[in-house]
């Protein structure tokens, strides 16, 4: 069968067999490869469309989801089109309006522009216009809403957060979504834990709110960390959600206890999230865990997780990697 | 009559992940090799024990020696790390019911790279 693939807006013809990582390096593509037999996942590659099921093996789902495919399983089919994340359409939108969650702590709401698709919790890339000043930020809202939510924590110096708090109707070009933290509709069952530090909070509600519109059936576990209890800005909406729901259960942890000083000082040091979550689930077997927020926590909590009998497939993180230009 | 392959014989694909997830687990708690595993992405290297464990068994892959070389040369690696690793995938298999002559088996083909993977 002859044909052509589809690769960064480019036609490459195929020969007969080829497997489509055979068909990339041959048009000296930058694809990774090394095992070459389905098993290492370095050659995995996004399509858009229907891509063969037996390319997707070994897949996360959340990947399955979004289309990936191992590039070495895949035998190149006339048409198939292999995404590049450089190539991620961009949408021209605006700041709709902006309020303060809690100090420091601003919710943005960005008018959806048509033909953005993401799932709730995925992150977009937003993108001030007259300069390309790029930063990344988690949705919070559904997208059956109107708006795209997203929670910016107000940084010193912190020029995509100064943009957004100050101009009003900020124009903004959004590309993505891109992001592996996102409410699986076809796993009703498993008992979910979510795990956020700051406004790692934001892809966590994401999911929560889809977990919820999905009418989720297992328990639902959301922890909130933050170095103090000001820091945790959904505090009261969380607590009543979870009054509301007897599946869904909300735990707080501050470090730091700054609205009661005289406690700081005399009561015993509040656990940390680390010790909460590892006394509550001696055994994570059979958790879809969402871990997001800060780069060390996200790290040092998946090895936790695992530790505990989380399957790496079960695991889903989305570190929040301070820009450094 | 084809005698099947010791990755067919413990259980393809799905015995890989299942010793992979329990293998991992030892090594990150294994102070005489944990300490390789600190800086590295877990998901990668998560990865490159499926491809590890399909190799041993006999599986599909294409890793000649020199990639096996290339890729443990800067650990330089010693025996102890090597042995400490074999007892971890030894008692996996063990805890997965896997049969001794087959323990041997994937042994042996681990055994088989043990110089490239010491650079020596």
């Amino acid at each position: 069968m002859n044909g052509t693939i589809l690769y960064c807006g480019q036609s490459l013809p195929f020969a007969p067999g080829e497997t489509v990582l055979d068909c990339l390096l041959r048009h000296d593509q930058p694809v990774a490869s090394s095992c070459r037999s389905g098993v290492c996942q370095s050659c995995i590659v996004q399509g858009q469309g229907a891509v063969p099921p037996q390319a997707q093996r070994g897949l996360k789902p959340s990947l399955v989801a979004q289309g990936y495919f191992l590039a070495c399983q895949c035998a190149a089919e006339d048409g198939l089109e292999v995404l590049s994340a450089d190539n991620l359409p961009i949408h021209a939108a605006r700041v709709a309006s902006t309020a303060f969650l809690a100090p420091g702590i601003l919710q943005v709401q960005i008018e959806r522009p048509p033909g953005l698709d993401f799932r709730a919790g995925q992150f977009l890339q937003l993108i001030r216009p007259s300069d390309g000043l790029t930063r990344s930020y988690s949705v919070a809202s559904l997208p059956s809403e109107s708006i795209i939510e997203l929670h910016v924590a107000l940084l010193p110096g912190g020029r995509m957060g100064h943009y957004l708090s100050e101009t009003a109707g900020a124009p903004l070009s959004l590309r993505g979504p891109t992001g592996d933290c996102f409410y699986l509709e076809d796993k009703q069952e498993e008992p979910l834990l979510l795990l956020g530090t700051g406004t790692g909070l934001a892809p966590l509600v994401g999911i929560l709110r889809a977990a919820m519109a999905a009418e989720h059936r297992g328990p639902i576990h959301l922890f909130h960390g933050s170095r103090e209890s000001e820091g945790l800005y959904m505090s009261e909406e969380l607590h009543r959600l979870s009054e509301g729901h007897e599946r869904f259960n909300y735990t707080e942890s501050v470090l730091f206890n700054t609205s009661n000083p005289v406690a700081e000082a005399t009561a015993a040091p509040t656990k940390d999230l680390f010790d909460q979550v590892k006394e509550t689930f001696p055994s994570l077997h059979g958790y879809r865990v969402y871990l997001c927020g800060n780069p060390e926590f996200v790290r040092k909590m998946k090895k936790q997780c695992f530790l505990a009998g989380a399957a790496m497939q079960s695991i889903h993180s989305d570190p929040f990697v301070l820009a450094t230009q | 009559m084809s005698q099947k392959s010791l990755y067919d014989r413990l259980g393809g694909a799905a015995a890989v992940d299942a010793a992979v997830d329990l293998f991992y687990r030892k090594v990150l708690v294994d102070d005489r090799i944990s300490h390789f595993f600190d800086s590295v992405d877990m998901e990668t290297q998560h990865q490159k024990q499926k491809a590890f464990f399909t190799m041993a068994f006999g599986g599909p892959n294409s890793y000649t020696g020199a990639d096996m070389r290339r890729a443990h040369a800067h650990m330089k690696l010693t025996e102890e790390h090597f042995n400490a690793v074999m007892e971890n995938l030894g008692s996996t298999l063990k805890e997965l019911g896997v049969p001794d002559e087959a323990i041997g088996e994937a042994a042996a083909v681990a055994n088989s790279v043990k110089d490239d993977i010491l650079n020596r």
